[in-house]
Order: C-alpha cells, then sequence, then structure tokens
C-alpha cells in the first residue's frame, strides 16, 4: 500500500506551539547542508548492530538532569519510558516496546543471520535542548560505548 | 540522535535513523535515514504489530548495504492507519486553548528557572 501524504512539519509545529506559550526565541534546530559517511566494513549478515533510543530505563522528569546510558540486553526493563519528550499521546501509547525500540525484532534477525549479531548492550541517548552537550558530551559517550561494544554499525531510533 | 549519528559516521562507524519527523532529521543531515511517517512515539510501526515492525527494521538496516551516499533518504511506504487525523491534531493550536497554553509557558519558565537556580 502506497501513500501521498505531506510530512507533518514538526519544526513548524513547534516554532508555534511554543510561540503560543510565550517563548520569544525560537527553538534553532541543527542544521547542516552535508553529512559525513562510513560504509559498512563486512556483509549486514556479518555485522555486529548496536541499537539507540532517546527513551529511558527509569522514569524521569522533565526536567531531570539527563544522562547517557549503556544496559546490557540481558537486564533491560520490559518498560522503557519517555514521559518527558515529546511524543504523540493523542494517537498511540508506549505499551509496546517493539514500537520503538526493537531489540526483540534485531534478537530474531541475529537467529536467522540476517545480522552477525547484536551488541550486548544498548544506548539510551537523551534529547537535549542544547546541541552544544549532546555534539561534545552525549554523542562522545555513545561512540567510546560502540567502541567498547565493538560494534560494526548503529541503528538509532528516536521518538 | 541526528547529531550523534553524524559523529558516529565521522569517526568510522555506519548509521541509520529510523525515524518519524522528517524534517527535522533531515535539516540536522544524516548519513541514512528510512522515514516512517508514523505518529511520533512508534517510528518501528503500530504497537504490537509484530510484522510492521519486522518490515520497518529490515528496511532500515538494508540501507547500510544499499546506501551509497550520505543523507539518503528512503520513505517507508508503510501507512500508520486509515485515521490520519493525528497528522493535523498533534500539538494543535486551538482558539480556546491559547489562556491554557500561556499558563502552561509560564508554568514551565518558572520551573526551568528554579532547576537552573538549583543546579548553579
Amino acid at each position: 500500500m502506497t501513500h501521498a501524504y505531506t510530512p507533518v512539519s514538526y519544526i513548524e509545529k513547534t516554532r508555534s506551539y511554543y510561540e503560543a506559550q510565550g517563548f520569544e526565541a525560537p527553538y534553532r534546530w541543527a542544521s547542516h547542508d552535508d553529512a559525513p559517511f562510513t560504509n559498512l566494513q563486512k556483509p549486514l549478515s556479518e555485522s555486529r548492530i548496536g541499537l539507540a533510543s532517546t527513551a529511558t530505563t527509569y522514569p524521569r522528569k522533565l526536567l531531570e538532569h539527563r544522562v547517557v546510558e549503556a544496559c546490557e540486553n540481558e537486564a533491560l526493563p520490559v518498560k522503557l519510558y519517555a514521559e518527558d519528550l515529546a511524543w504523540d499521546r493523542k494517537a498511540t501509547h508506549l505499551n509496546d516496546r517493539g514500537s520503538f525500540f526493537p531489540i526483540e525484532v534485531l534478537g530474531d534477525f541475529a537467529a536467522r543471520r540476517i545480522i552477525g549479531d547484536m551488541s550486548p548492550r544498548s544506548y539510551f541517548l537523551p534529547t537535549e535542548y542544547s546541541q552544544r552537550k549532546t555534539s561534545e558530551l552525549d554523542a562522545r559517550k555513545v561512540l567510546e560505548y560502540c567502541r567498547e561494544d565493538e560494534i560494526d554499525a548503529l541503528l538509532l531510533v528516536p521518538l | 540522535m541526528s547529531l550523534t549519528a553524524r559523529l558516529l559516521e565521522e569517526s568510522g562507524i555506519p548509521t541509520v535513523i529510523v525515524g518519524s519527523a522528517r524534517d527535522i532529521v533531515e535539516t540536522c543531515a544524516v548519513p541514512r535515514f528510512l522515514f516512517t511517517d508514523f505518529p511520533l512515539g512508534n517510528p518501528i510501526g503500530r504497537p504490537y504489530d509484530r510484522r510492521m515492525q519486522e518490515t520497518v527494521i529490515q528496511s532500515g538496516l538494508s540501507m547500510l548495504e544499499t546506501a551509497i551516499h550520505p543523507q539518503t533518504t528512503v520513505v517507508s511506504p508503510l501507512v500508520w492507519g486509515d485515521d490520519q487525523t493525528w497528522r493535523a491534531e498533534y500539538m494543535q493550536i486551538l482558539e480556546g486553548d491559547l489562556e491554557k497554553l500561556r499558563a502552561m509557558g509560564e508554568e514551565r519558565r518558572r520551573n526551568r528557572s528554579e532547576f537552573k537556580s538549583q543546579a548553579t
């Protein structure tokens, strides 16, 4: 089935919403004209894949200090949290972890040799207002974890 | 998350983002992006729809082998469902809500200010 809906403009919606809340300066989203690129070094069926999410393993408050986590997949809680993030609470819910954190599908793909294997840990990366914090601290922490776990590629799933 | 994808890629680790906020991800510019046109919160697919979720992940992972240049976006053909009202209703600003929104903003600024003063 195909469709031809116009994608929702979240930048525009966010700008209008916060303007209506009385915030004077609109948020400036990260913007670049080009992007880096690295080829996968081996077939997907031999590659170790990591998974990163903007959710958390614990209920975090809106203004709580946000940190990057690496959690052993075997120790992951069934329920993940994102109450402090912007997502469509009216249209959907987060009761099925697989709808935003596909760890079971990845495990199944590893068993079927669609991927080589999974990273032993998953990474939880907060959405931050400060792009500087994301680039200079959080992203570097994720890179460190990915290197420790010797992954070949990372699947990132923002809510 | 897009900024993290960029740093990893610069550091030699290929990435693919699966997400539903196309304008935000593409404005940041990332190496590989599978766009799923779903409400924010379930970028992998409808809750409990394992078949849909597998299809999405298969499409995303395959980009690691098929994309040959940065800023490659693949648009998933999957549709959330017949009801598309979420597109208009998300963060919708209705005339009758303006006072409530203003109050929410004031509370938010107050909380943020308290949080900052506690942090310093």
